[in-house]
């Protein structure tokens, strides 16, 4: 499928990411298509990650975790989360064609960030499909 | 044809390809530069088990984990524990916050509360969490982002009054008290937050031109969660006996005036469709 | 254009109109991605290719190159080479070249990667004995472009032959005319013999296939 993402559509989807999930504490958030390109990233200022390196290794990794689902006749996985000493990093697939990605430290619930994000996924939608 | 309409970028093109990788000299002898040059490459080795190997890929709620935020591994064991059923369902929780689960916490805590009727403590924790759990069930994304943090607190000095056999009653009073202030601070910011977004809701609904009714119900709100908190004693200049009758009350106030507050927001929110 | 060398051939002149649907413009940054992927056999010298890049011009392109291989250094995901070329017409451009692993097994992986194309540069390995694996190759080229409903015959595309050095130390290569003959007969691509290891034509390719790739960019850089 294909989107046309105008200024108005970005800056919506920015303030999305920015209330529901920049502001509740989390430290990093990009909103990548399949492919690893970057439509949308914010941070919380303290951040210098590589975000093109990453946004192409999560959608790679994203990729990769996607096709072993199938292999072991599962649709998808409901949760892809790697949990770091102090940085931790959630994948979620917004639509069929966008992964949402979210950095964050201890101090932020893995449960409750879950929920913030299914709800920035939700708007994001609407917003691209009405 | 083609050439005609692109020549310009392609132009521009060629000429920044060129300056950017220009070629100086004889052709670049790879093979003699690789072992001297510090190679800033960022490369992830993996072993070849890679592919099957891959133990951060869980979908479903951990029963046993090494490390969970919040929890710190005192030694003391779990098995035979009292708390099995709601540890359990906290590092659900810790994972996955849905209604199930919800409700099964406070399911469990109400269990408990039967159990621990005649330890003042221990209920006193166990209500703290009843009121955590309800808010936050009832709120779900919208509950404050430090009440699961509350609440994982919260539990992890239970378990630690509970299980430690050799704590003295003045050690547990002490730690119920730093949760009790804790729980508090969460509900000011709670109150806090919720006037924000009734801010924000009423100027709003006044720029949609709704009935002015609703103004006064709205300012109300939040003088009714700091009503019980005008004239708040010092806590700690109690005795112990006494603070703990005090908190005890002002938890049932602060559960009431949460359930009132719910209501009236459900009210608002049934007005306006 | 002529590329000095020995033995290096010059790309074809009449090449048939290759053109692109971009996969990613970003208005509001003004920003251009541009995905170019290394395709071929294993060992074939992909990833040679993106380090000879990045060793010689990861200063001046400021760029870092991320590999994900096995012990045995074997691309096992991708290799992944980004770096700004500056701003054409307003836009920032960004050039994102990745590999793909070579090995039949990896065939997934491979499909993975590609997703999202914009163009290809299939290196071949001029080796004698790999010549089945070449055609093979190309073969799997077209078959996982074509699950994205992409066409080898369509998308900016430039052959490289490389390993030609090899012919120095007596190892049996394949000529350039029995490479165009097995890869190039149909697709008509511009062809390049090459040695990833000592770097000869290695900047042409890219040259060529970014080129070809930008082409396609007026129209959508209005």
């Amino acid at each position: 499928m294909e989107y046309s993402l105008g200024q108005e559509e970005l800056d919506v989807i920015e303030e999305v990411l920015q209330e529901d999930l920049i502001d509740l504490g989390v430290n990093c958030v990009f909103l990548i298509d399949m492919a690893g390109n970057v439509i949308a990233n914010l941070d919380n200022g303290q951040i210098e990650h590589d975000i093109y390196s990453l946004a192409a290794l999560a959608a790679g990794n994203f990729g990769a975790v996607s096709e072993m689902a199938k292999i072991i006749g599962e649709d998808e996985f409901s949760l892809l989360f790697h949990k770091g000493e102090k940085e931790s990093i959630h994948f979620s697939k917004v639509m069929p064609d966008f992964l949402l990605v979210t950095i964050f430290g201890k101090e932020t619930s893995l449960g409750f960030l879950r929920l913030k994000v299914a709800e920035a996924a939700g708007k994001i939608k609407n917003l691209l499909e009405p | 044809m083609a050439e005609k309409n692109d020549g310009t970028v392609t132009v521009e093109v060629e000429k920044r390809l060129e300056d950017l990788f220009r070629e100086e000299g004889e052709s670049f002898d790879f093979l003699e530069e690789a072992g001297d040059s510090e190679d800033s490459s960022v490369e992830l080795e993996v072993s070849p088990d890679f592919l099957e190997d891959n133990g951060n890929l869980d979908h479903s709620p951990p029963r046993e984990l090494e490390e969970t935020s919040g929890f710190e591994e005192d030694g003391s064991g779990l098995d035979p524990s009292p708390l099995k059923d709601l540890k359990t369902i906290v590092l659900s929780i810790d994972w996955e916050i849905n209604d199930e689960d919800m409700t099964r916490f406070i399911e469990q805590v109400e269990t408990l509360k039967l159990v621990y009727e005649e330890d003042r403590v221990i209920l006193l924790f166990l209500q703290i969490l009843g009121s955590l759990g309800k808010y936050i069930k009832a709120n779900k994304g919208n509950s404050h982002p430090n009440a699961i943090k509350v609440l994982n607190s919260v539990y992890t000095s239970l378990e630690k009054v509970l299980l430690q056999k050799d704590m003295t009653a003045a050690e547990k009073e002490k730690i119920l008290l730093v949760e009790v202030q804790r729980f508090k601070e969460l509900e000011e910011q709670v109150a806090l937050k919720r006037a924000a977004a009734q801010g924000k809701k009423a100027s709003k609904m006044a720029q949609e031109a709704k009935g002015n009714n609703m103004v006064p119900k709205e300012k109300s709100r939040p003088a009714d969660n700091k009503a019980e908190g005008v004239s708040r004693p010092d806590i700690n200049r109690m005795a112990p006996h006494e603070a703990f009758a005090y908190a005890l009350e002002e938890i049932k106030q602060m559960i009431k005036a949460e359930f009132k507050s719910l209501r009236a927001e459900l009210k608002l929110w049934r007005e306006g469709q | 254009m002529r590329f000095p060398g020995k033995g290096h051939r010059s790309p074809r002149k009449h090449c048939p109109e290759r053109y692109l649907i971009l996969a990613f413009v970003n208005l509001k940054k003004k920003e251009v991605q541009v995905k170019v992927v290394y395709y071929g056999p294993g060992r074939g010298g992909k990833t040679t290719n993106l380090e000879y890049i990045y060793k010689r011009f990861n200063k001046r392109i400021k760029t870092e190159m991320v590999t994900i291989k096995t012990h045995g250094d074997r691309t096992l995901f991708f290799d992944f080479l980004p770096f700004d070329i500056g701003k054409i017409k307003g836009y920032d451009v960004k050039i994102q070249l990745y590999t793909v692993p070579g090995q039949v097994k990896y065939d997934s992986t491979r499909r993975l990667v590609l997703r999202g194309v914009d163009a290809v540069v299939f290196v071949a390995d001029s080796m004698k004995v790999r010549r089945e694996k070449n055609i093979l190759a190309l073969k799997n080229l077209q078959k996982n472009l074509l699950s994205y409903k992409k066409s080898i015959f369509k998308i900016p595309l430039v052959l490289q032959y490389n390993k030609i050095d090899l012919a120095d130390q007596g190892i049996p290569i394949l000529s350039y005319e029995t490479l165009e003959k097995d890869l190039n007969s149909q697709l008509k691509a511009p062809s390049f013999e090459a040695s990833a290891m000592s770097g000869d034509n290695v900047v042409q390719t890219m040259k060529q296939i970014i080129s070809m790739t930008m082409r396609s960019l007026q129209r959508d850089l209005k």
